[in-house]
């Protein structure tokens, strides 16, 4: 065969090749054309779907999720599952996982199996704005209700997509609004503090968090003497440093992301010994406080997890203990189960309150809903692209434990203030 | 100058591949049609790579900078109302010229540092383009309105850059420019005292394969709705076309189509069983095929190649 | 705001602290791939481990971390050496004399093995040890112990081998080697036996480097590949081979770091070491500072 035949060989190949899939795809399981929804017959039981990061970057933040849900689903179903008002009967709710690996592309891939061969009813979100803005499009594009987990983006909410609802407040002053009217205001009054210094690294949320700490300081009369935001992973300080020496703001405002940046931080700003009179570290982590020991003293953050404080739905501290052990995870040490659990308490509120398991019938009781969950209330709103109303607490760190300080109706314990120096510690 | 025909028993087998491949891209679920889509693509990219890792011997280490620039050029076209097909040849044809004039400058160099030039190329990209948000969107990403059919356009875009990728390598082979890049390879001082001018033919190829990265590229955003640094420059879609190629055979016709198969579709059955040890499973199967098949699956003439029916010399 | 001189200094001594740590990072790769001619991907690998193992020791015993110092490189020279014998050397052996390829085929194969073992039994979360070195006052400057220790390590180690490939028949081998593998072949030099070696030194440095990293920064299991890709960028500049040039590359890479931190911002201290790291290898295509 000359190369004549050859380069008509293979687009006669993937023309016939296409028309006999347009003979025989009735006949395969077929794509459910939008719009068009599964016949309606008695379920065995109800299925939500979801990605987790069990691999990659962020499996350290989100890792042992799917543990969590399947015991979830295991201790709801032993108290009899969810009672539908369409079936007239309580149905069995099952958990259906897979690995996103922390990468887009294989997080679109199992999104779009769980809507198309799982046939889930209901859907919670995959971590982080980079995923979530993926996943997106193809959630949309079939019609099936979804509840994002951990989308700070504020992009995510004004993509117009109507069969979302978020859990996150996305604004960005949400992060440090207590901190900032609660503890800082008073001090500004009194006049012991003036500056204060931004540095955050270069994630969704970090921008998101130093954007409100600026509209926050200026609405309480702090000046921004310093600002800059280093790429992800950055750990050496020494140029920062030595700029803020010479500055010596009053308040230092330090977001990252990234455990390795905030540890290298703290450390190095007491290896050049400066102690601002306050050290706001915005996200507190496990992860960083283990390295930093007592250095992590006085630091004051805000964090999603704190348990006991609000309850909700299966929110009690007896359940979430029984969780614990069933799933055999210390949920304190999860930064994000503060956010997870939520969306799995307005996902069970949601499928109770909607009149059947039909998507549309799901997404309205969804968007209509108003709960307590174990980070405070929870509601969508329609205004805000139906982003949520969860909003972190916030916290002072003292020997490894986190102290809530504010707001004042929730606070355990009270703001110490200044920041004890470096030089004054053991 | 003897150039092989193709018989027709060889292409029976690659024929009935595309019809089946070309089949599901209409009757497959949506699930299936992104596996498949994720395999051409890394298929194509394996190809393109090895055009010039395979047959040049040059590693590029960098080699999503240009599936980098293309899907941000596409994104960036659209976003300003081009359309797709012309976003998308916009995206490719920048890739091209880009590769062109980096030949310049990167062919200077000994093979060791091309290699490492390229990776810290593809650093810097990442990081600049991280840095200018106003215009790249940086971490936050830059959404991609919805494109209808946007499935179709990537899923068959993907199987026709495998198509074409493969088929390049072959016409490749089997010309004045295979041949040169072959003694390139082997022997590049001697090969230039034979008159053969290295230059032209490495920048050739280079611009070839930057060209099929970066329409790959504008697919990959199509796909995605969605470019972000991390998916277009980061470590997986770097290394994995790299990885692929070495371990299927660099510098033989099918050697890569093998690698990203193998890799994708046993990573895919992993994943539905446990999320661990895959990266294990695969560095496993690396340290073997490093050991006992160094020059790739397909790489030497062997029992692989004849269970293949790949008769040797053509591949 | 004005750019005084103590800034500067202060900002490049800091630098020059980053090189060191750097560079401790990155000679044992460089007397590896010198000798052996086999890029061991698993360099990074091997200082995460270190890193990892610290960590634990010191969660499990909470002894003073000088012990680590004493313990964990020795642990890692005999590492070295086994992954040699069993691995490297078939290698070695049955591509005779294009090692490299199929080196990193089998050494990043390797890597990702050891990475995940890593992730499954830690996770793939940042590990440190919390320290209590007091700072070395100097001249109004405050220098961290930590990093002054390494820089420490980093030259007495940059001297002692310096002593070790000079001034000993083994050291002089090895250089031999480094030079003319063949040539060193054919007077009979038992190749097999320094090359175990070296790797065994190798890996003690990356050991060493890996302690560090532990007290200074953290170690995650992800790092790894990312380490030896910095490595590989130092080694590029210095010469493959050539110790004093990883350890001058490295002072000048983390100077560059620091001081345009200081000027441009931190968001441009990576993008412009890389610039200049492409510069360098455009200017000078065979070697940037080679003998």
């Amino acid at each position: 065969m000359g190369r004549r035949e050859f380069y008509v060989a293979v687009p006669l190949a993937l023309s016939l090749g296409f028309l006999l899939g347009v003979v025989i795809h009735p006949f395969l399981v077929s794509t459910t054309l939008p719009g068009l929804q599964t016949p309606l017959k008695p379920p065995v039981e109800i299925r939500i779907g979801a990605t987790v990061s069990l691999t990659g970057p962020f499996a350290g933040d989100v890792g042992v999720f799917d543990k969590i849900m399947h015991s979830f689903a295991d201790l709801v179903n032993r108290r009899g599952g969810i009672f539908i008002k369409e079936l007239g009967q309580r149905v069995p709710i099952k958990f259906i996982i897979y690995d996103d690996a922390s990468d887009t592309v294989t997080a679109i891939k199992f999104y779009e199996k769980l809507i198309t061969e799982d046939k889930v009813h209901l859907l919670l979100g995959p971590f982080s704005s980079k995923l979530t803005l993926a996943v997106g499009p193809v959630v949309e594009k079939h019609g099936v209700p979804i509840i994002w987990t951990a989308a700070q983006a504020p992009a995510v909410y004004r993509q117009g997509w109507k069969y979302a609802v978020g859990v996150l407040d996305e604004r960005p002053t949400a992060w440090g609004e207590p901190y900032f009217v609660n503890v800082l205001a008073p001090l500004v009054e009194k006049g012991d503090i003036k500056t204060i210094a931004l540095i955050h690294d270069d994630t969704p949320h970090s921008l998101s968090v130093n954007e409100g700490a600026k509209i926050l300081s200026e609405r309480i009369g702090l000046k921004v003497v310093f600002e800059e935001k280093i790429p992800f992973g950055h750990t050496d300080f020494s140029g920062i440093l030595a700029k803020l020496r010479r500055i010596k703001p009053d308040i230092i405002h330090f977001k990252a992301d990234s455990p390795p940046s905030g540890v290298a931080f703290v450390r190095q700003l007491k290896e050049v010994n400066l102690s601002p009179k306050a050290l706001y570290f915005a996200e507190p982590v496990p992860g960083v406080l283990e390295p930093l020991g007592r250095d992590a003293d006085y630091l004051v953050g805000a964090t999603y997890t704190v348990l006991g404080v609000f309850q909700g739905p299966f929110g009690d501290l007896s359940f979430l203990a029984e969780l614990a052990k069933t799933a055999n995870v210390e949920l304190e040490r999860w930064p994000w189960f503060g956010i997870y659990y939520p969306a799995m308490q307005a996902a069970i509120s949601a499928l109770e309150a909607s009149d059947s398991l039909k998507p549309d019938d799901i997404l309205r009781a969804l968007k209509n809903l108003h709960i307590m969950t174990i980070s405070g209330p929870l509601r969508f709103d329609e205004a805000r692209g139906f982003a949520g109303t969860l909003r972190p607490l916030t916290v002072q760190i003292f020997n490894g434990k986190y102290l809530v300080i504010a707001p004042p109706e929730f606070a355990k314990a009270s703001y110490v203030h200044p920041f004890k120096p470096w030089d004054a510690r053991g | 100058m003897n150039r092989p025909s193709v018989k027709c028993s060889q292409l029976i087998l690659p024929v009935i591949l595309v019809l089946l491949l070309s089949s599901i891209g209409y009757a497959g679920s949506p699930y299936i049609k992104s596996l498949i889509f994720v395999l051409l693509m890394y298929v194509a990219l394996a190809q393109a790579w090895d055009l010039v890792g395979g047959y040049l011997g040059y590693l590029n280490l960098g080699f999503s900078f240009f599936i980098g620039a293309g899907g941000y050029m596409f994104a960036l076209l659209h976003k300003n109302h081009l359309g797709v097909l012309g976003a998308l040849s916009l995206a490719g044809a920048l890739a091209a010229i880009l590769a062109g004039l980096l030949s310049f400058l990167l062919f200077r160099l000994n093979r060791a540092y091309f290699a490492l030039a390229t990776l810290g190329l593809v650093l810097f990209t990442e990081s600049i383009t991280n840095n200018l948000a106003i215009i790249t969107g940086g971490q936050e990403g830059l959404p991609i309105e919805p494109i209808p059919g946007s499935t179709f356009y990537a899923y068959y875009g993907a199987l026709s850059l495998a198509v074409l990728g493969t088929y390049v390598k072959f016409k490749v082979r089997n010309s004045t420019l295979g041949l040169a890049a072959l003694s390139i390879k082997d022997d590049e001082e001697a090969a230039a005292s034979l008159g053969v001018n290295p230059f032209k033919y490495k920048a050739q190829l280079f611009v070839v394969s930057g060209f099929f990265a970066g329409l790959m590229g504008g697919l990959l955003a199509i796909f995605s709705s969605y470019v972000h640094p991390e998916v277009f420059f980061g470590p997986r879609i770097t290394l994995l076309p790299v990885v692929m190629a070495l371990l299927g055979g660099s510098g033989t016709i099918y050697g890569p189509v093998l690698g990203a198969t193998t890799v994708i579709l046993l990573d895919e059955v992993l994943l539905n069983m446990t999320p661990y040890f895959h990266l294990a499973l695969l560095g496993s199967i690396l340290v073997v095929v490093g050991l006992f098949m160094p020059k790739g699956l397909l790489g030497r003439p062997g029992s692989l190649r004849r269970i293949l029916g790949i008769p040797h010399g053509t591949a | 705001m004005t750019l005084d001189p103590t800034l500067i200094l202060e900002v490049i001594i800091n630098g020059v602290l980053l090189g060191g740590i750097l560079a401790l990072a990155a000679i044992g790769l460089s007397l590896v791939l010198g000798v052996t001619g086999v890029l061991n991907i698993m360099h990074g690998q091997f200082l995460v481990l270190a890193g990892t193992l610290s960590y634990l020791i010191h969660l499990a015993l909470k002894l003073n971390p000088i012990i680590l110092f004493i313990i964990i490189p020795p642990l890692f020279f005999l590492i070295g050496i086994s992954l040699e014998r069993s691995l490297i050397r078939p290698l070695v052996s049955r591509t005779q004399s294009t090692p490299l390829l199929p080196s990193i085929l089998v050494t990043f194969g390797l890597a990702l093995i050891v990475q995940d073992v890593l992730t499954f039994a830690v996770g793939d979360v940042a590990k440190g040890i919390p320290t209590h070195f007091p700072p070395l006052k100097f001249q109004g400057l405050q220098l961290p112990m930590p990093k002054l220790l390494s820089l420490f390590s980093v030259l007495t180690a940059t001297l002692s081998l310096w002593f070790f490939l000079v001034h000993t028949s083994t050291g002089n081998a090895a250089r031999a080697i480094i030079q003319d593998r063949e040539g060193a072949m054919l007077c009979g030099i038992d190749i097999p036996r320094i090359s175990m070696l070296i790797f065994g030194i190798g890996a003690a440095l990356a050991g060493l480097a890996g302690v560090y990293y532990s007290i200074i920064y953290t170690v995650q299991a992800s790092m790894g590949i990312t380490l030896t890709m910095i490595a590989l960028i130092l080694i590029a500049l210095g010469g493959v081979g050539n110790i004093l040039g990883t350890l001058v590359s490295g002072i000048i890479v983390g100077v560059t770091h620091t001081v345009v931190e200081l000027l441009l911002g931190a968001a441009w201290s990576l993008p412009v070491v890389l610039l200049l790291f492409i510069a360098a290898l455009l200017a000078r295509p065979r070697g940037v500072l080679s003998e």
